[in-house]
């Protein structure tokens, strides 16, 4: 009988640990600034951050790419994410705040309290700045409206509980820099808002980013082959600063072969970002350690 | 000046398409000699439109003409699929139904006959008519051709 009350007690014990070091953790609402930004800048954070590319229909084009329901489909080997609806309705993000948003970015943490899954990419954007946050924000709020109902995902045990996401933040979930880099603007960018790491970068057994194989490539999550090495030695070894600046503007390669996969997407995306930015990516690239 | 254009890069298209194709024998390996011979054309011309190169007015001619004829001979040679077990990146979508995949490429030759017809003297005519070809490969290759392994 002692015995049997002593193990309640330390499972007990144990299970409110775990219960705690699991809550989700979001940012403290008075550290967050009360102005409202600039739509106008918004739209080339909304561009660079490719939201589009995953929030919009499959394979939407031209005018269709603002229209953020939600609704494409990501297997993974943890169970298959629906993306949600982002659009400015009661359908997607409406009703949310400038702090509701910076809380999702920074924190993947939902305006309810709950935890993102790190589908979506908010291991990146944990690095993003308050200003561009609130530009994001303003710029969302001028999209159409878009009425389809998110569609939950479909995960097996043990993925289905959320809290499991706050063992995985704990372990995960960093805001710092990955590599030194005399670039600052290119490492923003590739680091975090543009997370060009999410696909570039090998994932451990816990789907995190294996940070000591840096942009070093990648198995090809959409099915076969590998997504290209950007490390110096890698794919990109005999490229110029300006030939890479050049491929995300205009989606050719030196050898003037055109993009290809989801690289499509997301040269459209960069296209619209300013020549400095394209730049900034491409001489932190040339400039990342050897792995 | 135009006249002399028209005929010699005529001849070197003609002899250089006819090198070009005639070695291959499968619709497929046909069919990617003649694409590679676009990509080496669209090396040429984007060279000189990003000003790595100095603009050449016969050289740009030349590789639009070169790049139009092995579009010609390419058109046909997608008309059916062809599935000889060659390794292809050409996409099932081309042959699906709803596929505007010919109007892709018809639009590709209208393109190209139209910068021809314009025969740019100089790189400010070039550049916006380099940018609709650029746009044109890109907007079929989008749907129509799967990406590297």
């Amino acid at each position: 009988m002692r015995l049997k009350t002593k193990a309640f007690w330390a499972v007990g014990l144990f299970g409110l640990a775990l219960w705690f070091t699991s809550a989700p953790r979001g940012l403290e609402q008075a550290s967050w600034p009360e102005q409202a930004g600039d739509a106008q800048r918004g739209a080339t954070v909304f561009a660079l951050g490719g939201c589009a590319s995953c929030h919009m229909a499959k394979g939407a084009k031209g005018e269709a790419r603002l229209l953020l329901g939600g609704g494409q489909v990501f297997s993974t080997p943890f169970g298959t994410f629906y993306a949600p609806n982002i659009s400015p309705g009661k359908d997607g993000i409406g009703s949310w705040s400038r702090f509701d948003l910076a809380n999702a970015l920074l924190e993947g943490v939902s305006p309810e309290g709950a935890h993102y899954y790190p589908s979506f990419p908010y291991s990146s954007y944990a690095r993003m700045g308050t200003e561009d946050i609130t530009d994001l924000k303003a710029y969302l709020d001028t999209l159409p409206v878009v009425t389809q109902a998110n569609k939950p995902h479909d995960l097996p045990f043990p993925f289905n509980i959320r809290r499991s996401v706050g063992f995985w933040k704990l372990m995960f979930l960093r805001s710092g820099p990955v590599v030194d880099s005399s670039e600052p603007r290119g490492q923003y960018l590739v680091e975090g808002l543009a997370h060009c790491a999410q696909c570039h970068t090998p994932r451990n057994a816990l789907g995190a980013l294996d940070t000591s194989r840096w942009l070093a490539g990648a198995p090809n999550p959409e099915g076969k082959g590998t997504i290209p090495d950007l490390t110096p030695g890698g794919n990109l070894a005999d490229w110029s600063v300006e030939d890479i600046a050049y491929y995300l503007e205009s989606g050719f390669t030196p050898e003037y072969d055109t993009a290809g996969g989801t690289m499509v997407e997301v040269v459209k995306n960069l296209s619209q970002a300013s020549a400095e930015d394209r730049l900034a990516i491409a001489r932190y690239l040339k400039a990342l350690p050897k792995p | 000046m135009k006249f002399s254009h028209s005929t010699i890069a005529a001849f070197i298209s003609v002899s250089i398409a006819a090198s070009a194709f005639a070695a291959s024998h499968s619709p497929v390996s046909q069919r990617q000699a003649a694409m590679k011979s676009v990509g080496e054309q669209m090396r040429t011309l984007g060279g000189m439109a990003q000003g790595k190169v100095e603009y050449d007015d016969f050289a740009a001619f030349s590789a639009l003409e070169i790049m139009r004829d092995a579009a010609l001979v390419s058109r046909p040679l997608f008309a059916e699929s062809t599935d000889t077990g060659e390794e292809t990146r050409a996409k099932a979508a081309i042959w699906a139904e709803g596929s505007d995949f010919d109007t892709e490429m018809e639009a590709f030759i209208a393109t190209l006959d139209v910068a021809i017809a314009a025969d740019p003297a100089d790189l400010d005519n070039f550049k916006p008519l380099f940018a609709r070809i650029a746009s044109s490969c890109k907007s079929c290759h989008e749907d129509y051709r799967a990406p590297k392994d």
